[in-house]
């Protein structure tokens, strides 16, 4: 039977009509999977928006995006969903955060110097995930107060809340975009399957927009996600980041064109991914034994990488090569430097690298552990978090790593 | 891979992307067109997506693909008329006349034989493999493909004497 090799096989078939095309299929997939659409008249959604992006948070105040962890200095009772949730003003006078100390979660408000704790939601409902206007004048929130997750914004005070999202769906992850004029968020559907073996039951999620005035509230993923992406850093399943010029959002392992145009699935889940202040690169971690700048399926392990793409998801190149615990990258103001914490000698320190990832140096040098580095606006001055007088606290020192020191809740 | 539940989105995607042209020919030689087959491919991969959750892992993810795949192939036929005769087959290297003959006498086998040759000596599965593409058991794979060796090599003797 020497006819059946696959070289005579080969030239009988008929070829290929055309490249392969795994957009096309996501699509085709997302089509059938589609939720019917409301008709305009019942989007009664009205949104008020203003507001404030981890990153561009990040340039407006040094301690900005230490929030994560200065929480665990005031909260008691934690919960894994709330520990994204504190975050400061844009003027640094304020930090509000999630407690549950009345029971159930309220976001709470407290002077950044710890004093004058306040709880500005007052509901036996869960309200979680506070997020600040980027003037300032109000907070986006997530409640449950009218049976099922929306998106609520309320004035700085606490007054005047607002539902923004009356959807039976559950709504979560209120980002507001870097000019205030948009907020993103997540829908997601409970959802059932039965395969073979039983019902399943999961969240499928969809990424929306809305404008600050109400208006255009819009779906933007055509395909609906439905994995949590488990990582080291465990929490969340995913990440909201507008670009600095309001483009694109970078949700989960997709960059979402805001208009609607249409999104670039990346071939891997950046992990932590930050914009450059200019928007046209990115930074991220990215966990695993296997390089993301290849095609295929990914294996998250025990290890990340900081890795630069472009804006547009082109050009994905690793900076850090040493198979350690690399993570939070965070630009520098002027775009050149990014720092990033690493156990690449053993102990998780601060170090900081050129963005073609050339001249790493360490800064901490502390055999505590010392991590989430922030820069501040003139970039002369990095602000970390660390252990190392016994309990997580931030600290700040110069851009070269010297005059470390303490910056307590207190010392305000 | 016993017990596992579910295929991830990357790992249907890797298969998709190594082995995307092996699927749309053996799908083409269903739709004898290749446009429809890259369609059903299509189509089958999406079904795939959508129903990756369901993935039991009793047999190679591959194997459960090519089910859909085959089955969009053939849904395609059954919806439409198929073309009666194979589009463009791929090379005119080789040997023209015997591609010819074996073009003839594998078109002239019953739909699952054919399908078990393209899968065994095409897209290189093993019988088990094949079995799950088909819905068919190990032993009758054997003898399916035993039964597709046979045919052909009587149809190819009878043409070359």
């Amino acid at each position: 039977m020497t006819d059946l090799d696959r070289a005579s096989l080969d030239r009988i078939l008929p070829s290929t009509a055309g490249a392969p095309d795994w957009d096309d299929v996501l699509d085709r997939a997302g089509a059938r999977s589609r939720t019917p659409t409301r008709p305009p008249s019942r989007w009664r959604v009205v949104a008020i928006a203003v507001a404030i992006v981890a990153g561009a948070a990040l340039l407006v105040t040094p301690a900005l995006g230490i929030g994560d962890r200065l929480l665990s200095l005031f909260q008691g009772k934690q919960s894994p969903l709330d520990v994204q949730a504190p975050s400061w003003s844009p003027d640094g006078r304020t930090i509000v955060f999630v407690s549950w100390r009345d029971g159930n979660g309220e976001v709470y408000a407290m002077d950044a110097d710890g004093s004058g704790p306040r709880n500005l939601t007052q509901h036996p409902a869960k309200d979680v995930r506070p997020a600040w206007s980027p003037d300032g004048g109000r907070i986006a929130f997530v409640s449950r107060r009218d049976g099922n997750s929306e998106v609520y914004v309320m004035d700085a005070d606490g007054s005047g809340k607002r539902n923004l999202t009356r959807d039976r769906a559950s709504d979560d992850l209120p980002t507001w975009s870097a000019d205030g004029r948009r907020i993103a968020f997540l829908r997601g559907r409970l959802r059932r399957t039965v395969p073979g073996l039983g019902v399943q039951r999961f969240y499928s999620y969809h990424l929306y927009v809305v404008n600050a005035d109400g208006s255009g509230l819009r779906r933007l993923t055509l395909y609906a996600e439905r994995e949590h992406y488990a990582t080291p850093e465990g929490k969340y399943p995913y990440q909201l980041v507008w670009s600095p010029d309001g483009r694109t959002i970078y949700f989960g392992r997709y960059l979402v064109r805001t208009d609607g145009s249409g999104a670039r699935r990346l071939p891997y889940v950046p992990l932590t991914a930050v914009w450059s202040p200019d928007g046209r690169r990115i930074a991220f971690a990215g966990y695993g034994g296997r390089d993301p700048t290849e095609p295929g399926p990914c294996c998250y392990s025990s290890h990340s990488d900081i890795y630069v793409m472009n804006a547009d998801g082109s050009g994905t190149r690793k900076l850090t090569h040493n198979a350690r615990y690399n993570a939070e990258p965070a630009w520098s103001p002027d775009g050149r430097k990014i720092a990033f914490r690493s156990t690449r000698n053993g102990n998780r320190d601060i170090y900081v690298m050129n963005a073609d990832g050339s001249g790493k140096r360490n800064l901490t040098r502390h055999p505590a552990r010392d991590g989430s580095p922030s820069w501040s606006p003139d970039g002369r001055r990095i602000a970390f978090v660390s252990n190392r007088d016994g309990r997580l606290e931030a600290h700040v020192m110069n851009a070269d790593g010297s005059g470390q020191r303490s910056l307590t809740l207190q010392e305000r | 891979m016993i017990g596992r539940h579910g295929a991830s989105l990357d790992e249907l995607e890797a298969l998709y992307r190594s082995r995307f042209d092996v699927f749309a020919r053996v799908a083409a030689s269903v739709t004898r067109d290749s446009e429809r087959a890259r369609d059903a491919v299509q189509e089958a991969f999406a079904t795939a997506v959508l129903k990756r959750h369901s993935f039991r892992g009793d047999g190679p993810l591959e194997a459960w693909v090519w089910r859909i795949v085959l089955n969009a192939a053939r849904w395609d036929v059954r919806r439409s008329s198929p073309a009666v005769e194979y589009d463009k087959p791929a090379g005119a290297n080789g040997h023209p006349e015997r591609d010819a003959e074996l073009r003839v006498a594998l078109a002239r086998l019953p739909d699952r034989q054919r399908t078990a040759v393209f899968l065994r000596y095409y897209a290189d599965l093993d019988y088990a493999a094949i079995g799950g593409a088909l819905g068919i058991s190990t032993g009758t794979v054997a003898s399916t493909l035993n039964a597709a060796h046979t045919a052909l090599r009587t149809r190819l003797e009878e043409v070359r004497t």
